[in-house]
C-alpha cells in the first residue's frame, strides 16, 4: 500500500531530495573509508531524480507559456509574475513545507521522552535503575571505544543513585535517537560514545548494550561482557546468545560457544545462522576438548645415531581457560653399538587467559638408563612458556625456560648431559606486513664432569605476504664457552645466514599443512681457530594434520636439518639429521 | 534422518478465506519456484467455497482454525505454529509469484540483522480503471520510493502480499498482530523498533490481484487508510527513534492529511474564486514528473504502452485515495471512531 499521494504533496520532494543526496552520502562514506553502497542503485535513482527535475522544469516552463498566452481566455484577473518566479515560488513552497515537516519531526523526537525506544525497554521502564557513576565514559573520547566500553562496564557494575540524566527521560530518548542516527550513518565512534552515554544513564537499556557490544569488536573481552549483559537483559532473544557464542568462538572458547549456540537454538529452533555457527565451532570444540594423544617417532643422524620413541599425552581436566594433563614417553637411543634408554613423565598445564596470551608448562622427571646398564639416574626436567601479544597485529613477547636431557646419542645419555635454557623472542611490527624479530637464548649444559655455556643471538626480518605465508631473512650466531667431549659439538662460534619461509594451509574440511623451510649458509670457528668457509645450511619442518572425525586427527611431523651448528644440539661438526613423528589426537 | 529435499528451507503460509478462484494459481506458482519451499501451508479460514479442497487437491498442507479468525493476520498467526523452518513466507491467496521470487529473496537473509524482506509488487491483471490506477501507483512507488527507502535501509512496509521473515523473530513478535488493519505495516515498524532490518529486493516480483471494481477498491482503500492511521497512532513515539523511518512516516502522514485536504479542497475553491476551470489543471500538473519513474519501471518490462494507457487512471485513483485517507484521519483521530472490522477486498 501507499500512504499519501504518490507524486504529489511533499512525498515526491522528500524522495527526490533523498535520491539526490545519495551520491553525496556515498562520497562521504568513501571519504571516511567506510563501506560504500551499491553505486548501480545510486546511479539509477539519481537518473530518475534528474528526470523528475527535468520534467518539473519543463512543466513549469510550459505552464508559464500557456498561462501567459491564455490569460485572456483563462479569466485570471491577476497579472502573472515574470520569468521563473512561479516555478521558484512553487518549489520554494514545497521545499519549505518539507523542511518544516522534517524539522517538526526532529523537534517532536527531542520533545517526546516519556518512553523507551524499544519494546523491551518499555517493559523495563518500571524496573529500578542502577546508576552510572558520576565519572562515566568521557563523551569526547569516542574513538576510544574500548575505553568507553570498559568504563561503562564499571558503571554497570556499580549500583548507586540514579543519575540526573536518567531522571530526564526526554534527554535519554534524545541520546538514544542520536546514537541510532550515528549507527545508521555508520559513524561508529560517535555511535559508541552516544550508546555509552545512554548506558551510563540507563544501564538496563538492552538496545544500547547490544549496539555498544557490536561497536567494541576491537576488544573481544569487553564485547563479550557486553553481549552477556545483553543476554541478562533479554534472556528470550536468541540473537543475544548467538552474539555471545560468536564472541566466545572468537576467543577460542569453543565449548562455551557451543553451549551458547545451543541456548540460541532452544529459543529459535533451526535458525540457520545458529546452526551454521554451531557447525563451524563444533569441530573446533572437539579439537580443543580433552584428548589422548599417542605418539610414535624416530630420528636418525649422519653419525649413525637413531632414536625411537613411544609416548602419549592425556588431558585430565579442562577448567575454563586452564587445561591440565600428563605426558609420558619412552625412548631408545642407539648408535648401532650401544643402546641407552630414557623414560619421561611429566604433569603439564596450560592457561589461556585470553586470545592474546597463554602460559603453559610441564614438570616431571626423566630417568636415564645408561648403555652399559650399570645405573639409572632420574633428572628433574620441565619447561615453561609464556606468550603475550598486545593486539592482533601488535608486538609479541615469547619467553621460555626449559630443563631437558640431551639424548641424541647413547654417549650423551651416558654422560647425563642436561641443558637448562632461557629463551626470549620479541617481535615488533615495523609496518603492517613487516615484522622484526629479535631472539636471545642462553643455556647451561651440565654433564658428569663439566659445565658449559651456550649463547645464541638472532635477528629475523619477516614479510607477511598473506596471513598464511611469510618470508624471512635470518641471521643467527651461536657461541660456546669452551669445547666439550661429552658428546655434543661445541664450537667457539657459529654463524648462519638464511632465507626462510613459512606457509600454513588449511582446508575447510580441517586438513592442515604447515611448512617451515630455510636455506642459507653457515660457517664455524672452532676453539683456537678462525672461522671456516661458508657452507650450505638447510632445514625443513613440515606438519600435516589429517582430520578423521570431529576431535580426532592424525598428525605427521617431518623434520630434517643439514647444519654444522644445529640450533638444538649437533653431535659432531658435520651433522645431518632427519626425524618423523606420528601422533593421533583423540578427543574424549 | 536423511533428507533429500533440495529446495529452500522455508515455509509458505497462504491465508485464504473464500479464495477458491485464485488460490490454485497461487499454489502452482509456489510449486513452480526455482527455490521450492519445504512446505506450503494454506490456512482455510473457514471458507464456504471449497478453498480448502482446491488447496488439498494440489498436495499442500491445509490447516483450518476452529472458527474464522476474522482477519488475514489471525489466519497467518494461526499457521505460524505449524512452521518448522527458519524462514517463513507470507503470500496472499490471490497473489502469484515470479518463478525466481523466493530464490531472489533468500540472499537478503545472509545478513544477521535482517528480519524481513519483501519484493516488487505489480498487479496480476491490468484491465479495469482501478487496476490500471494501481498499476501506475505500484510502478511509481516500487521503482522510486521503495528503492530510495531501501537505500536508506528503511523500506516503509514489508508488503503483506509477499514477504519473507525469520521465523524465530516472527514468533518473538507474536506473529502478525490484528490490533491494526494494516498488519504488514504494524509488523514492519515493530521490527524496526526492535532493532532489526527489513530489506526490499526489487528482483523478487509478485503479482497480486488488485480490486477491479470501485466497491472492492473502496473496501481495500478503507482498510489501508484506516490501517495507516492506526499504525501512526500506535507507533508514532517509537518510530521517532528510528532514523529515516520517522521522516518517511511524517511525510506520508502529511500527504495523507494536509496535502490531501489541499488537493481535494484548495484547487476547487481556487477555481471557483478565480472563476477559471484552468486552475483544475493542478490535478495533473505533476503528470510529467510521475511519468519519469513510471516509464523507468515500465521500459525494462516492455510495458510502455500499457503504462502510458494507464496513467490517466492513476489520477483518478489518487483522488479517490485522498478522499479515503482524509476520511480515515477524521474517523480515527478526530471522531474517535476507529475501524475494527476486517473487510476482505482484493
Amino acid at each position: 500500500m501507499n500512504a499519501g499521494l504518490p507524486g504529489t504533496g511533499i512525498g515526491g520532494i522528500f524522495y527526490l531530495a533523498s535520491a539526490l543526496a545519495m551520491p553525496l552520502r556515498e562520497a562521504y562514506r568513501r571519504a571516511r573509508g567506510r563501506k560504500v553502497g551499491n553505486w548501480r542503485v545510486v546511479a539509477a535513482q539519481l537518473a530518475i531524480a534528474g528526470g523528475i527535475l527535468g520534467a518539473m522544469w519543463v512543466t513549469g516552463w510550459l505552464l508559464g507559456l500557456a498561462l501567459k498566452a491564455a490569460r485572456p481566455i483563462t479569466g485570471l484577473g491577476i497579472s502573472l509574475p515574470p520569468g521563473n518566479v512561479l516555478r521558484i515560488a512553487t518549489v520554494t513552497l514545497a521545499l519549505g513545507t518539507l523542511a518544516g515537516v522534517l524539522a517538526g519531526v526532529e523537534l517532536l523526537r527531542l520533545w517526546v521522552g516519556r518512553r523507551r525506544p524499544t519494546r523491551a525497554g518499555r517493559q523495563r521502564a518500571a524496573l529500578p535503575g542502577k546508576a552510572a557513576p558520576a565519572g562515566r565514559a568521557d563523551p569526547h573520547v569516542g574513538h576510544e571505544r574500548r575505553r568507553v566500553a570498559l568504563l561503562l562496564l564499571l558503571g554497570l557494575l556499580v549500583p548507586g543513585p540514579r543519575g540526573a540524566l536518567a531522571q530526564s527521560p526526554g534527554r535519554l530518548a534524545a541520546l538514544l535517537a542520536r546514537a541510532d542516527s550515528a549507527w545508521a550513518a555508520k559513524a561508529e565512534s560517535i555511535a559508541a560514545r552516544e550508546y555509552a552515554a545512554v548506558l551510563a544513564a540507563d544501564p538496563e537499556n538492552s538496545h544500547a548494550t547490544y549496539r555498544l557490544a557490536q561497536l567494541t569488536r576491537d576488544d573481544p573481552a569487553a564485547a563479550l561482557r557486553l553481549f552477556r549483559r545483553y543476554v541478562e537483559l533479554e534472556p528470550e532473544d536468541p540473537w543475544g546468545y548467538m552474539a555471545v557464542a560468536d564472541a566466545l568462538a572468537h576467543a577460542g572458547r569453543y565449548t562455551e560457544a557451543l553451549h551458547s549456540y545451543d541456548d540460541a537454538l532452544r529459543l529459535a529452533p533451526g535458525e540457520p545462522e545458529a546452526v551454521a555457527g554451531r557447525a563451524k565451532v563444533f569441530p573446533r570444540a572437539r579439537a580443543a576438548a580433552p584428548a589422548v594423544t599417542p605418539l610414535v617417532s624416530g630420528t636418525r643422524d649422519s653419525d649413525g645415531n637413531s632414536t625411537f620413541r613411544l609416548g602419549a599425552s592425556a588431558e585430565l581436566q579442562v577448567l575454563g581457560p586452564v587445561r591440565v594433563g600428563v605426558e609420558a614417553s619412552r625412548d631408545r637411543v642407539t648408535d648401532g653399538v650401544s643402546t641407552a634408554g630414557l623414560a619421561q613423565l611429566a604433569l603439564r598445564a596450560a592457561w589461556r587467559p585470553g586470545r592474546l596470551a597463554s602460559v603453559e608448562g610441564a614438570l616431571g622427571g626423566t630417568r636415564l638408563e645408561r648403555s652399559d646398564s650399570v645405573s639409572t639416574t632420574v633428572v628433574p626436567t620441565g619447561r615453561m612458556r609464556a606468550r603475550w601479544r598486545s593486539s592482533t597485529h601488535g608486538p609479541t613477547v615469547d619467553l621460555r625456560a626449559q630443563r631437558s636431557v640431551l639424548a641424541a646419542s647413547p654417549l650423551l645419555v651416558d654422560n647425563r648431559v642436561v641443558r637448562t635454557e632461557l629463551r626470549a623472542v620479541v617481535e615488533i611490527p615495523v609496518a603492517r606486513a613487516l615484522k622484526l624479530r629479535a631472539l636471545g637464548r642462553t643455556a647451561l649444559l651440565r654433564d658428569n664432569a663439566d659445565l658449559n655455556h651456550r649463547s645464541t643471538l638472532g635477528g629475523v626480518l619477516a614479510v607477511a605476504l598473506s596471513p598464511v605465508i611469510e618470508l624471512s631473512g635470518q641471521v643467527h650466531e651461536i657461541r660456546y664457552s669452551h669445547a666439550s667431549t661429552a658428546g655434543y659439538f661445541a664450537p667457539r662460534l657459529g654463524q648462519i645466514v638464511e632465507a626462510g619461509s613459512y606457509v600454513e594451509l588449511e582446508t575447510p574440511s580441517g586438513w592442515l599443512l604447515a611448512l617451515d623451510v630455510g636455506a642459507g649458509a653457515q660457517r664455524v670457528a672452532e676453539f683456537g681457530g678462525q672461522p671456516g668457509a661458508w657452507s650450505r645450511a638447510l632445514r625443513w619442518y613440515s606438519l600435516i594434520t589429517a582430520p578423521l572425525a570431529p576431535g580426532r586427527a592424525l598428525q605427521l611431523e617431518l623434520e630434517a636439518e643439514n647444519s654444522t651448528i644445529a640450533r638444538e644440539a649437533a653431535t659432531s661438526g658435520a651433522w645431518r639429521y632427519g626425524s618423523a613423528a606420528l601422533s593421533l589426537r583423540w578427543a574424549l | 534422518m536423511l533428507s533429500f529435499f533440495s529446495g529452500a528451507d522455508v515455509t509458505v503460509i497462504v491465508p485464504a478465506f473464500n479464495e477458491a478462484a485464485s488460490v490454485a494459481d497461487t499454489i502452482r506458482s509456489l510449486q513452480a519456484q526455482s527455490a521450492r519451499p519445504r512446505e506450503i501451508i494454506v490456512v482455510d479460514d473457514c471458507s464456504t467455497d471449497g478453498t480448502g479442497d482446491v488447496a488439498r487437491a494440489l498436495g499442500v498442507t491445509v490447516v483450518r482454525p476452529p472458527a474464522n479468525t476474522g482477519s488475514k493476520a489471525g489466519a497467518q498467526t494461526f499457521a505460524l505454529r505449524y512452521v518448522r523452518t527458519p524462514l517463513t513466507i507470507a503470500v496472499d491467496a490471490d497473489t502469484v509469484l515470479a518463478p525466481e521470487a523466493i530464490e531472489r529473496l533468500l540472499p537478503a537473509f545472509g545478513q544477521r540483522g535482517v528480519a524481513a524482506a519483501c519484493g516488487f509488487v505489480l498487479p496480476q491483471r491490468v484491465r479495469s480503471v482501478w487496476e490500471r490506477g494501481r498499476y501506475i501507483e505500484y510502478l511509481f512507488a516500487f521503482t522510486f520510493y521503495k528503492q530510495v527507502q531501501e537505500y536508506y535501509g528503511k523500506p516503509l512496509i514489508s508488503s503483506g502480499c509477499f514477504s519473507m521473515y525469520r521465523t524465530a523473530i516472527l514468533r518473538a513478535q507474536g506473529g502478525w498482530s490484528n490490533r491494526t488493519l494494516a498488519e504488514d505495516m504494524d509488523l514492519t515498524w515493530s521490527l524496526y523498533q526492535a532493532g532489526y532490518e527489513v530489506r526490499f529486493v526489487p528482483e523478487a516480483v509478485c503479482y497480486p490481484i488488485e480490486p477491479r471494481t470501485f466497491r472492492l477498491m473502496s473496501t481495500q482503500l478503507r482498510r489501508w487508510s484506516h490501517g495507516f492511521v492506526q499504525n501512526v497512532k500506535l507507533h508514532w513515539r517509537d518510530v521517532l527513534a528510528v532514523p529515516y523511518l520517522r521522516s518517511a512516516v511524517a511525510v506520508a502522514f502529511w500527504d495523507a492529511t494536509v496535502a490531501a485536504a489541499v488537493y481535494l479542497v484548495a484547487l476547487p475553491v481556487l477555481a471557483v474564486l478565480l472563476a477559471s476551470p484552468w486552475v483544475l489543471l493542478g490535478y495533473v500538473i505533476d503528470a510529467p514528473a510521475v511519468l519519469v519513474p513510471v516509464l523507468a519501471g515500465a521500459v525494462p518490462r516492455r510495458e510502455v504502452g500499457r503504462a502510458l494507457a494507464s496513467v490517466p487512471a492513476f489520477f483518478l485513483l489518487r483522488t479517490v485515495n485522498a478522499v479515503f485517507f482524509l476520511r480515515a484521519v477524521c474517523a480515527e483521530l478526530l471522531l474517535g471512531r476507529p475501524l475494527r472490522h476486517y473487510e476482505k477486498g482484493h
